[in-house]
C-alpha cells in the first residue's frame, strides 16, 4: 500500500534527524562561560580600563559564540534557530532567556544600586548553570519533538 | 497554528524527496553532506532531487565557504515547502485511512 508505505518512511527519518542534533558535551559549558564572562565584564566600573577590558571581553565572547555556531554547523551539518523550538522546547528556550535577561540586568545595574562585585559573580554563575542545564534541556526537547513529529506539525 | 488541507504533492510525493522535506521541515537548514549521508544517495542524485524542489520552490539552496575551505551548500524548506509537505502528509494519512477502512469492511464482509 503506497501511501502506508510513504508514511511507514517518515518515522525512521525523523529520527535520523534527531540523533544529528546531538549537540557537543563542550559546546554549552564554553558557552555559558562566555556569557559568564559578559556577565563579569559588565561589573568592571566605567573608568578607562574598566570599560576598555569590558569591550575586549565581550568582543572576545561574541567571537567565541561565532566560533561555536560555525563548528557546530560543521559537526552536525544541521542548523537550529530559536524559531525551530516548539512545544516544551520552546518554554525551556524562553525560560533560558528569562534568566539570561534577568543576570544581564543585574549586572548592568549592580553599580546604580552601589552592590558589591559579588553580585556579578553571582549572576555570573547564574547563567553559567542555566546555560549548562537549560541549554541542554532545549536540545532534547527538540531531539524529542522531532521525533514525535510534533515540530513539523507546529510548523503547519 | 492554521488547519491543514490535504493535498497529495507529485513533487513531494518520490520517496527521496519525501524524505529530504521531512529531514528539513524541523531545521531551520541542513547541509548537502548531511542530507546525503542519512539519505545514502550519491551526489549527483541528491543534486538532482534538490533542483526539482527547488524549482518548484520547495527549498532554498545556499552556497557558503570560507577561504580556503570547500564550500557548502546549505538547504532551507520553504514555506511553500512546508505547505506542501503538510499537506502532503495529511493526503498520505488520508489515503492509509481509507485504504484500512475499506480493507476490513472487505474483510467483514461475509
Amino acid at each position: 500500500m503506497e501511501a502506508q508505505e510513504a508514511l511507514r518512511d517518515v518515522q525512521p527519518t525523523r529520527e535520523r534527524t534527531a540523533d544529528r542534533l546531538v549537540t557537543p558535551r563542550w559546546y554549552h559549558p564554553t558557552l555559558g562561560l562566555a556569557v559568564a564572562a559578559v556577565c563579569l565584564a559588565v561589573g568592571l566600573g566605567t573608568s578607562p580600563t574598566g570599560v576598555a577590558v569590558m569591550l575586549v571581553v565581550c568582543l572576545l565572547a561574541a567571537a567565541t559564540m561565532g566560533a561555536l555556531v560555525r563548528t557546530y554547523r560543521d559537526r552536525t551539518n544541521v542548523w537550529v534557530g530559536p524559531a525551530q523550538a516548539r512545544g516544551s522546547a520552546r518554554h525551556w528556550w524562553i525560560g533560558y532567556v528569562v534568566v539570561l535577561v534577568e543576570c544581564m540586568a543585574v549586572a548592568v545595574l549592580r553599580g546604580a544600586f552601589d552592590w558589591s562585585y559579588g553580585v556579578n559573580v553571582v549572576a555570573a554563575a547564574v547563567a553559567f548553570v542555566a546555560t549548562v542545564v537549560m541549554g541542554r534541556r532545549v536540545d532534547e526537547a527538540l531531539r524529542d519533538g522531532i521525533r514525535s513529529g510534533g515540530v513539523q506539525a507546529a510548523s503547519r | 497554528m492554521s488547519a491543514v488541507t490535504p493535498a497529495f504533492d507529485e513533487v513531494v510525493h518520490a520517496p527521496i524527496r519525501l524524505r529530504i522535506c521531512v529531514m528539513l521541515a524541523p531545521v531551520a537548514s541542513a547541509g548537502f553532506q548531511g542530507l546525503r549521508e542519512d539519505l545514502d544517495v550519491a551526489d549527483s542524485v541528491l543534486s538532482k532531487h534538490l533542483k526539482t524542489l527547488s524549482e518548484a520552490g520547495y527549498v532554498s539552496l545556499r552556497r557558503e565557504g570560507a577561504k580556503g575551505k570547500r564550500p557548502t551548500t546549505w538547504v532551507t524548506l520553504t514555506k511553500a515547502g512546508h505547505q506542501a509537505l503538510n499537506g502532503h502528509l495529511a493526503a498520505l494519512e488520508q489515503l492509509a485511512a481509507q485504504a484500512s477502512t475499506g480493507t476490513s469492511a472487505t474483510s467483514s464482509t461475509p
